[in-house]
């Protein structure tokens, strides 16, 4: 019998696609701390591995957009884009109308911004008239352990929690559809995503929110879904837990989590 | 017999997608910019990804929409998917001053919730058969990507034969047929094996 009012939970492969020290050719790669860990091939064929292992949805993240030409980037996204026939997500250095419609253009149906909020939010509205709210997944960039607060990690910025409210509330008034929570002082550290932040935002908005960061044990994932995320996205799990999508949805499902089997 | 797939190629939308689609399919489709080229076709998907009034708009500014609107009850198949499907309709919340298809006599309504706010349908889902409207044993029918925040309800859809998806008690009509034409909510071009079959039942049809 199906379960009424309970859209299932999403599971969703991030792929973060940088350049190579020893190559300018763009290649997906793990991350900690937000900074290259491991690079692990190209963005194409870990899509289609994805794509084969019936994931919900996929994120493609250009993690250097000032050493990745736009254009390069763009080519990816289209190669991408041919081969899979699930729902996927652009994202890094989208500041413009015109760099966003650039990549609806190629067919895909959401974009993630970020930086946007901070440069150009305008444009932003106008993106969001133009293709609805539900194509906007607006991140949000956190250090969550206080006491080893950044400020930036290299040129990237990152908010305080105490400035996190105040931002998601500006996401929601620009009329984002969904929000992507990054806690940075967790990524690929595998200790878990950061729950306190998660139950705060949770208690502020209705928007679906994507918990991201620190997923390294399957109990990660049934604390963050159970506590309300929508979705989990994760850049370093499948890469280094010797587990399938199948497993892994198996594991969730007999804990009473509601995903595509 | 393959169907002769043409596809609006609204900038707002993401028919690029539905193109690739219906080739991996084995079909050629075509991509429509012309009013002329509309009855060429022998199957026309109006596609989704944008506002209501993006769609709308879109189709005047091509010149296409009398000659879209003029569509229902001929030998062309029709599909709409997701804001392709609301268009059909009357109008919408999201954009009250844009008059729809109106084929139709349905109004697009906001998501809410039991609380009364805005909330956002978007994952993957079930699709529920008509039949089971009023029953208590409901059955899944298709798991399918949605990503809305307005919607058509189930009660209004235009016939009989239609599949619904509950959220948040709203009964969100996520597909129908009527006539020549098919609206659909989600996203057959994002759903992965479960999608494709739609659509290449669509162009089969």
């Amino acid at each position: 019998m199906v379960e009424l009012n309970s859209i299932y939970k999403r599971i969703i492969p991030k792929i973060l696609v940088s350049t190579h020290h020893k190559s300018l050719t763009p290649q997906a790669l793990t991350t900690k701390f937000y900074e290259p860990f491991r690079f692990i091939g190209e963005p194409e064929s870990q899509a289609l591995i994805f794509q084969s292992n019936g994931a919900d949805e996929l994120f493609l993240v250009n993690l250097s957009p000032k050493s990745i030409a736009h254009s390069s980037f763009r080519r990816i996204v289209e190669n991408v884009n041919r081969n899979i026939f699930m729902p996927l997500a652009v994202g890094g250095g989208i500041f413009t109308y015109d760099s966003a419609s650039g990549y609806f253009d190629l067919g895909i149906e959401k974009i993630v911004v970020e930086r946007i909020f901070e440069t150009s939010p305008k444009e932003l509205i106008k993106v969001i008239s133009t293709f609805g709210s539900q194509s906007v997944v607006g991140s949000c960039s956190f250090w969550g352990d206080e006491a080893s607060f950044l400020g930036e990690v290299k040129q990237r910025s990152v908010l305080r929690p105490e400035s996190l409210v105040e931002r998601v509330k500006f996401m929601e008034d620009c009329g984002v559809g969904e929000l992507l929570l990054n806690d940075v002082s967790r990524d690929g550290t595998r200790k878990g995503s950061n729950l306190s932040v998660l139950h705060e935002v949770l208690g502020m908005t209705k928007l679906p929110i994507i918990d991201s960061c620190g997923f390294g044990k399957t109990s990660d994932f049934i604390a963050s879904l159970s506590l309300g995320s929508s979705a989990v996205a994760v850049g370093t799990y499948f890469a280094f837990v010797d587990q399938s999508f199948l497993q892994l949805r198996g594991q969730l499902s007999n804990h009473g989590i509601r995903v595509r089997m | 017999m393959k169907g002769l797939v043409g596809i609006l190629a609204l900038k707002s939308s993401n028919y690029k997608s539905i193109m690739r689609a219906f080739s991996h399919l084995g079909y050629i489709p075509s991509a429509i910019i012309k009013p002329k080229e509309i009855s060429v076709f022998s199957h026309i998907v109006i596609p989704g990804v944008s506002t209501f009034g993006s769609v709308v708009n879109e189709l005047h500014e091509l010149d296409l929409f009398y000659d879209i609107q003029n569509l229902i009850g001929t030998e062309t198949k029709v599909l709409g998917l997701c804001a392709g499907m609301q268009i059909m309709g009357t109008g919408s919340a999201e954009n009250p001053q844009v008059v729809g298809l109106s084929w139709f006599n349905y109004q697009v309504q906001t998501l809410n919730n039991p609380e009364g706010q805005r909330v956002f349908h978007t994952g993957w889902n079930s699709t529920l058969n008509s039949s089971d409207l009023k029953s208590k044993e409901l059955q899944e029918c298709g798991v399918f990507y949605f990503n809305h925040s307005f919607f058509v309800c189930a009660s209004d859809s235009p016939s009989k034969t239609f599949t619904f998806t509950p959220f948040m008690n709203n009964r969100v009509l996520s597909s129908f047929q009527h006539l020549n034409i098919r609206g659909i909510q989600f996203h057959p071009e994002k759903s992965q094996i479960s999608g494709l079959s739609i659509l290449n039942d669509f162009a089969q049809w």
